[in-house]
């Protein structure tokens, strides 16, 4: 705690705390987790900027399909390269006390790979392909699956997902995975997991 | 707001879907699940039929229901909607319906996500250099945050909201340090602004810094006191003093050369300029079209001056009057005294008019008095401080407090002296002014030179009450010997009314010559119907009746919060006791002992509280403080 005290000051503490989702306490064990990746670097400068391959070693992230995207989404300078804070804000985004609102909207720009502000099908195309892995499905297969999303989804029929179709559909599905859950005897872990559970649903008929 | 269009633009599609799943068991979810997305967004459901289980009943879900669906809309014509795709570019700002639905938070949604402004996405993807464009971005966000006076407030739940805004906007976490630093700044210079405007602001808060309230409330009166006479200094200048100087020829015979003496005296050269009643003609000051009766005049901003000084003050004291009143005797010994002062000196002059032109004499001896206080108190004074003050730094003697009610009483004398002789001498303002800007000065040295904080504490808010009695008494006071005068002393042959038996005739006199037909004339007959009276009596006894029925809920409010004051220092003080407990190490000692980990059976082995007969609730709230080991840190840290 005392090593951790010494990079930061108790106002920036205080800053953190009041920007993030996080105490300050977690603030500090996020900061350690971040000295852990690059620990020469980050003890010379709190706020470094380590490169995505490094961020990637983050034991949660390296087994994210999503984790490339989820850097450039989360870094400042969009490549991919976190600073410190940049960092902080994923974790805090990507803790459980973030409220789903916040999650639903990164999670939007995670899944909006062409950046349109709008889920397209090639958008969901890169969604299902990080999900079940290259040449799993078969073109029609996933047209199917896509044409499927986009009837449960899309409501006003323009062929793509806008935020508020996006959110309202998550909180469908969160909903509909808790009486999922209650059947199948199972704790519903409320977490990230729960906006790519949505996605998942549609590749059950296929296996 | 967007969205309500194009969704309301759509009813074909509404109803279609409808009528595919008319009856049909499997498809309910499909209208539930539109119900919900339009309950979400505040849709009115024009088209859609409500199913009262459609909503809420997920669990009945199974999985044909995705069949259902794709079997419900295929063969749908896809309809494409031009204004939804206008909407394109910005989903990601939109407003989402929170918490609440109230106009204010969705404003505040709008400022936090930066508007519904579409460009904003883009200029957060930085193209130039990306330091810069981050500020870019910061600044327009703040900017649109400041709009928003509902988040930009100086109260706790304004501030609240503006932590939450930053925290739940999807930028990046510098981008919401630079904001936040922003807006301390922002709501920093907006707090300096205000008190710009304040005269002498920085001066009152030093010496409140170092002499306590009470010497603050004393400057914070004489500047309230220069700021009125300043006031009535220009409005007296304007309407009284100008016009006479310029457009009418001196009207005096006696013409003596000016000796330096008569600034003292206030006589001689003096006794026939636009410093006194004498001076002022009774004509009407003509140029060209312009007609400009110098008696009406004088009379009606006298009067006004007056009345005006009266309403405000007798307002302030309203403000400031407290329950508790506590007797000042040296207060009220010094009032006494300069009142016994100018009482004698105005009965003299009105019992011994042999003087031709008495006012203008009256108006001599307030100048002589204003000016010698002026000497004594503002130039004499200072000086025996000085030395006393030298004096006592020789022999390390304590040198002295700062006397608020002599200083205090010595401003009121000076305002009484003042409002007597004004009305003889509109010229008194102006010197009153400069002379309170002089006293200003010299009693800011004084008291930080030579002066010594007071050990006795002084209540501000009844010392200020307190003053503005007295200010409000002494008015009163000089308002009745005026009316006596203007009403029972014939005027002399000189000054404004030199035409008239009785000043008061102006106003008599004045209303027998307006026409019948004038339109003064039907507001004065209009305004003394008995209807017209009936209605403000009225009028009147509603707001004495809304006073007393607020003052008694604010009453019962203040009674509350001090019963809540107790219960929280009461919460305090169990939970200062069982912090004793854990640092001593009992805490724990405890637990073991007794085996139980229920903390009920701990908080009961505290001697102190076991006894007390604090309702329930209260005990299980302290309780529950002190298990949450953020509150436990909290009160450690303060």
């Amino acid at each position: 705690m005392g090593q951790g005290k010494s990079q930061f000051s108790e106002d920036e503490l205080q800053d953190y705390q009041d920007l993030t989702y996080f105490t300050k306490k977690e603030v500090l064990y996020a900061h350690q987790k971040f000295k852990s990746l690059a620990p020469e670097k980050v003890g010379h400068n709190k706020n470094a900027k380590l490169p995505m391959s490094k961020i990637l070693q983050y034991p949660e992230l390296s087994v994210n399909p999503f984790g490339q995207r989820i850097c450039k989404i989360f870094s400042s300078s969009q490549d991919g390269d976190c600073t410190f804070e940049d960092f902080l804000d994923m974790m805090s985004v990507f803790s459980q006390t973030a409220p789903k609102s916040v999650k639903a909207e990164h999670a939007f720009r995670i899944f909006d790979f062409d950046g349109d502000d709008m889920l397209g099908v090639s958008d969901l195309k890169q969604v299902i392909l990080k999900l079940t892995g290259e040449n799993k499905l078969n073109e029609s297969e996933m047209s199917w699956l896509i044409q499927n999303i986009l009837e449960e989804a899309d409501l006003d029929d323009d062929g793509a997902l806008s935020f508020a179709e996006f959110e309202h559909v998550i909180d469908r599905s969160s909903d509909f995975l808790r009486a999922k859950a209650k059947s199948l005897k199972l704790v519903a872990k409320a977490s990230f997991d729960q906006i790519l559970f949505f996605m998942f649903h549609f590749l059950y008929p296929l296996s | 707001m967007d969205r309500k269009v194009s969704v309301n633009n759509r009813p074909s599609l509404w109803t279609l879907t409808f009528e595919h799943s008319d009856g049909s068991k499997e498809s309910l979810p499909t209208v539930g699940l539109r119900n919900v997305f339009n309950e979400r967004n505040n849709i009115p459901m024009d088209n859609v039929p409500s199913e009262e289980n459609g909503a809420d009943d997920y669990d009945n879900l199974d999985d044909n229901y995705f069949d259902a669906v794709a079997f419900s809309e295929n063969g749908n014509p896809r309809q494409t909607n031009a204004i939804t795709h206008s909407n394109r570019v910005h989903s990601i700002h939109r407003n989402r319906v929170f918490k609440t639905q109230s106009n204010n938070i969705v404003q505040s949604i709008e400022a936090r996500t930066g508007g519904t402004n579409g460009k904003m996405l883009d200029t957060s993807r930085p193209t130039g250099s990306m330091a810069e464009s981050i500020e870019n971005h910061a600044n327009l966000i703040v900017a649109k945050m400041e709009q928003d006076s509902d988040l930009m407030e100086d109260s706790p739940t304004a501030e609240e909201l503006r932590r939450e805004a930053l925290r739940d906007m999807p930028q990046c976490l510098t981008l919401k340090k630079m904001c936040k630093s922003k807006i301390i700044e922002f709501k920093l210079s907006m707090k300096n602004l205000a008190y710009s405007f304040e005269l002498w602001y920085g001066t009152v808060k030093q010496i409140e810094g170092n002499f306590g309230s009470g010497v603050a409330s004393f400057f914070k009166f004489l500047r309230w006191i220069f700021v009125m006479n300043l006031i009535i200094a220009i409005i007296s200048f304007c309407f009284i003093v100008l016009p006479q100087v310029t457009f009418e020829a001196r009207n005096a015979t006696l013409i003596e050369g000016f000796d330096w003496r008569d600034i003292f005296s206030g006589e001689g050269y003096l006794t026939n300029t636009f410093f006194y009643y004498g001076f002022y003609s009774n004509d009407s000051v003509s140029q060209s079209a312009l007609n400009y009766s110098m008696s009406d005049a004088y009379f009606f901003t006298m009067v006004f001056l007056y009345l005006s000084c009266f309403a405000v003050l007798s307002i302030r004291y309203e403000d400031y009057k407290s329950p508790k009143t506590m007797l000042y005797f040296s207060l009220i010994r010094t009032f006494i005294l300069g009142f016994v002062i100018i009482g004698v000196l105005v009965t003299f002059w009105l019992k011994n008019p042999d003087n031709e032109c008495w006012e203008t004499s009256l108006g001599q001896e307030i100048y002589r008095l204003i000016l010698f206080d002026f000497i004594f108190s503002g130039i004499f004074l200072p000086i025996i401080n000085l030395v006393y003050y030298r004096f006592c730094r020789l022999f390390n003697k304590d040198h002295l407090h700062f006397d608020i009610a002599h200083y205090s009483m010595q401003i009121i004398y000076n305002q009484t002296l003042f409002w007597v002789g004004f009305f003889f001498s509109p010229f008194l303002a102006i010197l009153v002014v400069i002379k309170l800007l002089l006293i200003w000065y010299v009693r800011k040295l004084v008291v930080l030179k030579f002066c010594k904080p007071s050990s006795k504490s002084w209540r501000a808010a009844q010392t200020t009450a307190w003053f503005l009695m007295m200010a409000f008494l002494s008015l009163l006071l000089v308002m009745g010997l005026l009316g006596y005068i203007m009403t029972y002393i014939p005027t002399t042959s000189c000054g404004p009314f030199r035409g008239y038996d009785y000043m008061y005739e102006i106003v008599t006199l004045g209303m027998f010559n307006l026409r019948k037909g004038n339109s003064v004339w039907k507001i004065l007959l209009f305004i003394t119907k008995p209807g017209f009276i009936a209605l403000v009596l009225i009028a009147l006894c509603v707001r004495v009746y809304y006073l007393r029925a607020k003052a008694h809920a604010q009453r019962g409010i203040v009674a509350m919060y001090r019963e809540m004051l107790m219960w929280e220092s009461r919460d305090k003080e169990f939970l200062l006791q069982n912090i004793s407990l854990v640092t001593k190490g009992q805490w724990q000692y405890k637990l073991q002992e007794g085996r139980e980990l229920d903390p009920i059976s701990s908080s009961q082995s505290v001697p102190a509280y076991r006894g007390s007969e604090g309702d329930v609730l209260h005990k299980d709230s302290s309780r529950q403080l002190f298990m949450t080991p953020s509150s436990c840190k909290y009160i450690l840290l303060n």
